[in-house]
């Protein structure tokens, strides 16, 4: 492979301390307890002005250190988005699918109440049958037109970028996740919401946690004393257990955004069960 | 930048490269066919799927969220993606290249399929969008543009003109670090085609032309499939492509959906056919598309419909207008400082003197009323106002007369600056500044030179600054306006030209961007049309003569004394009429003398010679 490596973005895990690099920007490094630390590269003079390095350092922070800090820590990333619903203890919501349309829906529910944990990853736990969702520190990105489409203000992420932080109300507690929602843009003839039935759950369960390097089983192998119990039989259980949570597809038109996002409300009310206490003990 | 071939081994990556809507889920749909069993084939679990510009699996690679990336650190990301998945043998599955290695190394060595919409290009070093290490070859899908449109309307939601437009244009998928997706040029349908087969792609590129795959798409793509290392048989390819046959793959989306049709439309298998277009586009759209496209499709061979000569006049007017379509026509650079706004202008202004009915000048303003009813008032060579409401019946007429003529000449002279009516050429090294009354053919010289191969700087307006004894100019972006007759004469389609607003009997050219810095003005050419030259002549003025030249064919209805004032007009025409040499040339009136014109003016100058001497065409 001929990638020269001064350029090429690094990670490695072979030691208990990983090393994730990336040069221009900096380098992470995540402890064996999931500290993080993180150190900005200031190769040239140009680059050293104080905005250029704080934004650096945040990008590295929230946008690498902290979702492997959580897999270090062995938990599993969600592929998407939490949103605590207004009551207190009535669980969370996942909002996976495409990046911008689950935006929006944060958007929409963040001015009905809702509160954000996490966005585009998602720590999560097994505790018993329930599936715990955690909250992140870092703040939830969005593209400056959907800021503007929606009348909302963000701060840029980086310099040279279209990625606006927003601040939006958050939830600082675990939460019980009562369901999955995969957001999307409405097609001509479809409907705005669709509940998930027998095999597409199955199928939508396959595609909800993150693998590769922020799996905490990956690079384990069969016989590892630290896969307890086997892989394969521990995978399919949990996956199993993914798939008994209820499921939908959002479909949007940003013109009837508010209905739509009313259907979705609707379904969450009749899918999710009783308001439960705290179900964060014990993690 | 030119990239030179691979040395050692290539890489897995295969791109499925192909102008939008020319038959690439086609030949992946094939391609999954070949690996998947009958009953588990459908239209939903097509693969190749994956695009480079996107890269949000560096979430699954590094555990990276690459909305927190800059732009640069973007397209690195993706290199190394592009480089992780197509040269890393052990990796087997597209969807999560941080997948343990596979134990199968018939597996290590499979072509990986990726498809693309974007022109090929090279890269910076780290930046490569299409990086050579990961690469073993490319297929190119290619369809007749005209069925193109004929797709390319409905799945993106516009009409055939719409449709027509956006293929002409050097158009390009959304981008940015918010959407985890670097920049994806596809360029022009013919700008596309034009980069993968381009003879210093240093890989090979294995060209399939859809109407191909209808007749034949076994013996269309084996070769290619049996080069990339595909391994199949044409046994199995047979199979495949009878079980991705364009109607089963309808009846797929009939029943279940297509997850990667557009929202715009409710089917992605539409008809499937090879010239379908000639029921579908009307005369003008075809042939908008040929003059477009019409040398890449001579040479995919695509029969044209349309003679040369009209489809040369009409791919220049197309071109311009879409030049035309960047910019605003109310704006101004920043550099000259001066603003422009739509609004009312008054009756009148006081104090004022009136050179001509329609004008009146104090110190400070100056107030224009057009025919047609716009106006104009310039102040203080700051800012100017605009009074014109557009016609709703000529939706496309050209307002930017206004700004770029009248905004500009007027608002130079209200500062104390000589605004010349002249067009400026560069001819070979030289810069050339053509003078002259209205009607003394100055932009259909200009454009005549351009049609040479000269660059046209700027057309009407050259605004003179002096710097130690010389002449300088810097050009500003503009249109040319041309009557009926000398568009033609220039091989332009007058009619797909928009008419400049106010009723005015001329059309607008954009010409390609000028370079937006100074130069120094090499000789000044006035063109002096009369009844009574002879022929084609030019003269060197020499002394006064350069003076009196310059002042008799650069009036401009006697505005810029008047904004000036005497003293100052003359002041700046004695220095520009020393700043450069002064060449009159005279043709006679009504005749059309261009290519005598042109000869005389790109010959250059005779050094030494007699004061009054004169140079006829074809004379040393």
């Amino acid at each position: 492979m001929q990638i020269p490596p001064s350029r090429a973005p690094t990670l490695d895990r072979s030691a208990e301390a990983w090393t994730a690099r990336f040069p221009g920007l900096g380098t992470v490094v995540i402890s064996e307890e999931g500290g993080v630390s993180v150190e900005v590269d200031s190769l040239e003079a140009a680059d050293t002005d104080a905005e250029t390095l704080e934004l650096r350092e945040r990008a590295l922070r929230y946008g690498w250190g902290e979702p492997l800090s959580y897999a270090r820590r062995g938990y599993r990333c969600a592929s998407g988005a939490a949103v605590a619903a207004p009551d207190t203890g009535a669980g969370c919501l996942l909002l996976t699918g495409d990046t911008h349309d689950a935006a929006i829906v944060i958007l929409e529910l963040a001015s009905r109440g809702w509160s954000v944990m996490g966005d585009r990853i998602t720590p999560t736990k097994w505790e018993g049958e329930a599936l715990v969702a955690f909250p992140r520190e870092a703040p939830v990105v969005v593209a400056r037109r959907r800021l503007e489409k929606a009348g909302v203000e963000g701060t840029r992420v980086r310099l040279d970028t279209d990625a606006m932080a927003v601040e939006l109300p958050r939830a600082s507690e675990p939460q019980a996740v009562k369901a999955v929602v995969s957001a999307g843009a409405r097609r001509p003839g479809e409907v705005n919401l669709e509940p998930l039935a027998g095999h597409q759950r199955f199928e939508a369960a396959t595609a909800l946690m993150v693998g590769g390097a922020l799996h905490p089983d990956s690079g384990l192998t069969e016989g590892d004393s630290s896969a307890d119990p086997p892989l394969a039989r521990r995978g399919l259980a949990d996956h199993l257990k993914l798939a008994a949570l209820p499921y939908a597809r959002l479909r949007l038109d940003t013109k009837t955004l508010s209905e739509d996002v009313d259907a979705l409300v609707a379904w969450w009310e009749s899918v999710r069960g009783p308001v439960a206490s705290d179900p964060s003990g014990g993690v | 930048m030119t990239a030179e071939p691979h040395e050692g081994e290539p890489g897995r990556t295969v791109w499925l490269a192909s102008y939008p809507k020319s038959g690439n889920t086609w030949v992946r749909a094939i391609v999954t066919a070949l690996g998947t069993h009958e009953h588990l084939f459908a239209v939903n679990n097509l693969g190749s799927g994956s695009q480079p510009h996107h890269v949000g699996s560096a979430l699954a690679a590094f555990g990276l969220d690459a909305r927190w990336l800059d732009r640069d650190e973007v397209d690195r990301l993706r290199t190394t993606l592009t480089n992780r998945w197509g040269a890393v043998a052990e990796t087997s599955t597209e969807e999560d290249p941080g997948t343990a290695a596979t134990a199968d190394p018939s597996l290590a060595r499979r072509p990986i399929l990726r498809k693309t919409h974007e022109v090929y290009r090279t890269g910076a070093e780290g930046r490569e969008p299409f990086p050579l290490a990961a690469t073993r070859a490319a297929i190119f899908v290619v369809r007749d543009p005209r069925d193109v449109a004929c797709s390319y309307a409905p799945f993106f939601g516009v009409d055939l003109d719409g449709a027509v437009d956006a293929m002409g244009r050097q158009a390009q998928g959304k981008s940015g670090p918010a959407g985890m997706q670097t920049a994806q040029p596809w360029g022009s349908w013919s700008t596309h085609a034009a980069s993968w087969l381009a003879e210093d792609v240093p890989f090979p590129v294995y060209r399939v032309r859809y109407e191909d795959l209808k007749r034949d798409a076994v013996d269309t793509l084996f070769p290619a499939f049996e080069a990339i290392g595909l391994g199949c048989t044409r046994e199995e390819l047979t199979a495949a492509v009878e079980r991705a046959r364009f109607e089963r793959l309808q009846e797929s989306e009939a029943e279940r959906g297509f997850r990667e049709t557009s929202k715009r439309t409710r089917t992605f298998f539409r008809k499937g056919v090879a010239g379908g277009w000639r029921d579908e586009l009307n005369e003008s759209q075809v042939a908008a598309i040929e003059a477009d496209h019409a040398d890449t499709m001579t040479l995919l061979g695509y029969e044209l419909t349309t003679q040369e000569t009209e489809r040369n006049a009409l791919a220049e007017s197309r071109a311009s207008r879409r030049r035309q379509e960047k910019y605003d026509w109310l704006r101004l650079p920043e550099s000259m400082g001066i603003k422009v706004k739509l609004g009312e202008v008054p009756a009148e202004i006081s104090d004022a003197n009136h050179p001509r009915p329609w004008i009146q000048v104090n110190d400070k303003q100056a107030l224009v009323r057009f025919a047609g009813g716009a106006a104009l008032l310039a102040e203080d060579g700051q800012q100017v106002t605009i009074d014109w409401t557009p016609d709703p019946e000529q939706s496309e007429e050209d307002p930017s007369w206004l700004v770029h003529g009248w905004a500009v000449t007027l608002s130079m002279l209200q500062r104390g600056d000589l605004s010349l009516h002249a067009a400026t050429v560069r001819i070979g090294d030289e810069i050339v500044a053509l003078a002259g009354h209205r009607g003394a053919g100055k932009s259909t010289t200009s454009m005549a030179l351009r049609k040479r191969g000269h660059q046209l700087l700027i057309d009407d307006v050259t605004i003179i600054e002096f710097r130690d004894g010389e002449a300088w100019t810097t050009p500003y972006s503009r249109n040319v306006h041309l009557l009926p007759d000398a568009a033609e004469a220039l091989g332009l389609d007058f009619d797909a030209l928009p008419m400049l607003a106010g009723g005015r009997a001329k059309v607008a050219f954009r010409a390609e961007e000028p370079p937006e810095e100074a130069h120094k003005i090499d000789r000044i050419v006035v063109l002096a049309p009369t009844a009574a030259a002879q022929g084609v002549s030019i003269v060197e003025a020499r002394g006064g003569q350069r003076l009196s030249a310059l002042l008799a064919h650069t009036r401009r209805d006697g505005i810029a004394p008047l904004v000036l004032g005497q003293a100052r007009y003359f002041e700046l025409m004695a220095r520009l009429s020393s700043a450069a040499p002064v060449y009159v040339l005279s043709r006679p009136r009504g005749e059309w003398t261009l290519d005598e014109v042109l000869d005389l003016i790109e010959a250059p100058p005779v050094l030494g010679a007699t004061p009054g001497a004169e140079a006829t065409p074809g004379a040393d």
